[in-house]
């Protein structure tokens, strides 16, 4: 009934906003479990109670309302979210060369970009939505 | 919850609109359901809208009488037992005012709010089903775009409560087909806007007093400032309109239910055959005594659902629980109601067949019955 949808979505602004979910919970006055049950859409997540999510999560109503395969005509899903695009052309440019190609790199990096790769679109787009929001963290000094 | 006994001000809310619907609405219920030259007839609009029970849920700041749903789910029951058509008209005021209260600017409720509670009698319509998109609300055809602070809509609205009636219409489109969730914008159109037509008015099995039409929108141009709730928010205004709206139609077939078992008790016990009440024969008496468990059973699922509703609690599925068991048990009690009436029952000197009429629309309206069940399966 697309509430599978909106509480995929809420995990993941919760996730790269790096809240717990009971974390989250406590500032939006509900318990652990009904935020868990927001995010399985076990239960329907009215407008006020999103509305708040929103505000806190720093992100719009739209974000959470849109499956995470949606792009509208040359914008990205996450409306306004430049640095995004930036760090994932970043890391495709380094993409072909690993693993094992011989580029420049520590091993760590190496390994961490291999680990990238093995990743399933869903996942590769959840560790690029968190440099993102480590990068903007920084850039703010609140590193 | 757990106490289940009404209050003082709820029990005095019941008596009156139980004798507001005996002394002016029953008595024109017969020429309401036979009219079928088109005009409508707001004899018990106007009664009601005199007791400021058109739009009950209309909070007092704006002149309402700011019934909770569990009150205003008392009051449905009373009219639903007189009339299911009369009913189904506040409930679908009630739905229209729904988005306003929820999410609407000051503006809009101070402007659209008001009216509602006036004494003359103030219809409003809520405008979501197309013809090609009914339970599917995801696949609206009617679109909008916006320009310069100016929404242009287009489309079709089919079965809209009120249609042609009303003083505005809460109505929902797309910015998007794609977009299917976020696309959605939902409005306040008023009546006089040029472009909004009334299409076909329908002719219909039941609920023969609810104007049902189609609506045009050609071309209609409304302001930004009558866009409801912040952008990207429709989807779920919607459906948390419906999640409130479903227990209150649960209500009306309750009250429909009780109607037709209290008047299929009576008749059982004077209709005399073999020399006594058919109520001594088993096969009849067990059918009312199942039928008496079913309508209790149905009324405190309304019962709790619009409580939880009150109590901003969790809702969803216990209303959508409230609607199957409240039309449910309207239909059931309608067709025992004219078994136990036997041929009498299937004329129009008796209620019955009207009961059976008005019932069934109950489990396809507000969301179909299967609808509920997909609901209430999400969530398990």
């Amino acid at each position: 009934m697309g509430y599978k949808s909106i509480g995929k979505q809420l995990q993941l602004a919760r996730e790269q906003a790096g809240y717990s979910q009971e974390q989250l919970a406590a500032k939006i006055g509900c318990s652990q479990s009904t935020l868990s049950n927001y995010e399985k859409g076990k239960r329907r997540v009215y407008l006020a109670q999103l509305a708040l999510i929103a505000e806190i999560l720093g992100k719009p109503i739209e974000f959470f309302l849109r499956s995470a395969d949606f792009h509208t005509p040359g914008q990205h899903n996450l409306p306004g979210d430049k640095l995004y695009d930036l760090y994932a052309n970043d890391l495709k440019q380094k993409l072909p060369v690993f693993p094992g190609t011989g580029s420049a790199g520590s091993s760590e990096e190496q390994n961490l970009l291999a680990a990238y790769a093995s990743l399933s679109p869903e996942g590769q787009r959840l560790v690029i939505d968190f440099i993102t929001w480590l990068k903007k963290k920084e850039a703010l000094g609140n590193g | 919850m757990a106490n289940f006994n009404i209050s003082a001000e709820q029990r005095q809310l019941v008596e009156e609109v139980r004798a507001l619907a005996l002394r002016q609405i029953a008595p024109a219920v017969g020429m309401l359901d036979e009219a079928d030259d088109g005009r409508f007839n707001d004899g018990p609009f106007r009664a009601l809208a005199e007791h400021n029970l058109l739009t009950p849920t209309v909070p007092q700041e704006y002149g309402g009488r700011g019934l909770g749903y569990f009150s205003t789910a008392l009051a449905l029951e009373e009219l639903g037992a007189v009339c299911a058509g009369v009913a189904t008209v506040v409930t679908a005021n009630i739905h229209a005012a729904s988005p306003i209260i929820l999410a609407g600017s000051a503006g809009q409720r101070g402007t659209y709010l008001p009216p509602l509670a006036y004494a003359e009698p103030c219809l409003a319509a809520f405008a979501l089903t197309e013809p090609e998109a009914g339970s599917d609300i995801t696949s609206i055809a009617t679109t909008t775009a916006c320009n310069k602070g100016l929404w242009t809509i287009n489309g079709v609205k089919e079965f809209v409560i009120n249609g042609g009636l009303a003083r505005f219409t809460t109505l929902f489109a797309t910015t998007d087909k794609e977009d299917k969730r976020a696309g959605l914008v939902a409005f306040i159109v008023p009546y006089d806007v040029q472009g909004l037509k009334v299409g076909t008015v329908h002719n219909k099995m039941g609920i023969r007093c609810v104007r049902t039409a189609r609506l045009i929108l050609d071309k209609v141009i409304v302001p930004d400032e009558l866009v409801i709730g912040p952008r990207g928010s429709a989807y779920l205004l919607l459906m948390q309109t419906f999640d409130r709206g479903r227990a209150l139609a649960g209500a009306v077939g309750v009250g429909l239910a009780r109607a037709a078992f209290e008047f299929a008790l009576q008749y059982s016990k004077h209709r005399q055959q073999f020399g006594r009440p058919v109520f001594a024969q088993q096969a009849v008496s067990f059918v009312l005594a199942e039928l008496a468990a079913r309508i209790e059973s149905a009324r405190l699922l309304v019962w709790k659902a619009c409580w939880l509703i009150d109590n901003d609690l969790d809702y969803t599925m216990a209303s959508s629980m409230a609607k199957i068991a409240g039309s449910q048990v309207a239909q059931e009690a309608a067709a025992a109601a004219m078994d136990i009436c036997g041929g009498r029952g299937y004329l129009k000197d008796l209620p019955v067949e009207k009961y059976l009429r008005d019932a069934r629309v109950l489990s396809l309206i507000e969301g179909t019955n299967n609808i509920q069940k997909a609901v209430i399966a999400s969530l398990l």
